[in-house]
């Protein structure tokens, strides 16, 4: 299953254990080298979708000053998935790698 | 509540009602954790991306085409899991408008078109107007009687949407006051199993 970046993110920031609204967003700026932030609402639309596809879930809900807050985990189909990603991405990157050290074609090569 | 959260609740707008309920206080905290010291009114890519979410949520809640055509047109439930689309349309403030107008274009759409395409010697014409016109001893015009018609749908229209949307808050598991109906179910000591609506 192919994944939009974001999703990626969300569901890579989830491996280290279960993880609330405000952490998945930091641990996706860190991850990311400070490239994606996104916000709240981009989250939980990010995180609606992937529970539709069952690939995150609830894990426990706390009361933190009076506010509901919700933390969520990777399921086992999650990090299926995530694993998946991830070995299609090593392997286009080595792919491409390859590919830009193969000595460059020079103009002119084929009039001697 | 400050000016930042007040920007920020207004911009839930943007989600239905139930998600709004279920989920609003969980994404106001997050945008409050996320607020800059020196933020003193909400972004313009924090409400951008409330105001997509919201309409991608939206979009998603909503039945299909077909579905939402059987449940406006013909009284027909929803798939369960937009049920709680069809409960905040149900309980709006806008329900009886949106039932009124999906009646009127029944009529327009379908009962007009048989009426004015049918002969008036025979067929539709001839079964419902001609005697309606006969005994209102012709003071009608035929333009005055597709108004009146036109007319007494609505009128019936409204009358039933009371009954209409208890009918269809059962229909969909809600008690009248749109909160969910739970199912329990236990077996008496003759081994049947009961359900009991609560």
């Amino acid at each position: 299953m192919a994944l939009r970046e974001q999703s990626y993110l969300v569901l890579l920031a989830l491996t280290e254990g279960p993880r609330h609204g405000y952490a998945i967003i930091t641990t996706v700026r860190d991850l990311s080298e400070g490239r994606v932030r996104i916000g709240a609402g981009t989250l939980y639309g990010a995180l609606d979708r992937l529970a539709g596809e069952e690939l995150v879930a609830v894990e426990r809900e706390e009361v933190v000053n009076g506010r509901n807050r919700r933390y969520y985990r990777l399921t086992d189909n999650g990090h299926r998935v995530l694993s998946e990603e991830t070995e299609r991405l090593a392997r286009m990157a080595e792919t491409a790698r390859a590919r830009l050290l193969m000595p460059r074609p020079q103009l002119g090569m084929g009039f001697a | 509540m400050d000016r930042y959260e007040r920007e920020l609740r207004r911009s839930l707008r943007w989600y239905p009602k139930h998600y709004r309920e279920r989920h609003g206080d969980e994404i106001v905290e997050t945008a409050l954790e996320l607020r800059d010291l020196d933020e003193l009114t909400v972004s313009k890519a924090e409400r951008r991306g409330l105001m997509w979410a919201g309409l991608a949520t939206r979009a998603r809640e909503r039945p299909p085409f077909l579905n939402w055509l059987a449940y406006r047109f013909f009284n027909i439930r929803v798939p369960h899991r937009h049920r709680m689309w069809a409960r905040d349309d149900l309980m709006s403030r806008y329900y009886p408008v949106r039932t009124i107008m999906a009646s009127l274009a029944f009529y327009l759409v379908l009962v007009l078109p048989l009426y004015l395409l049918s002969s008036p010697e025979t067929g539709f014409w001839a079964m419902l107007a001609a005697p309606l016109g006969g005994a209102l001893g012709g003071v009608l015009t035929n333009g005055g009687m597709i108004a009146l018609a036109g007319g007494l749908v609505v009128l019936m229209g409204a009358a039933s949407i009371p009954y209409q949307r208890r009918r269809m808050l059962t229909k969909h598991d809600f008690h009248r006051d749109g909160r969910p109906v739970h199912w329990t179910t236990y077996r008496d000591p003759s081994g049947r199993v009961w359900a009991v609506r609560a």
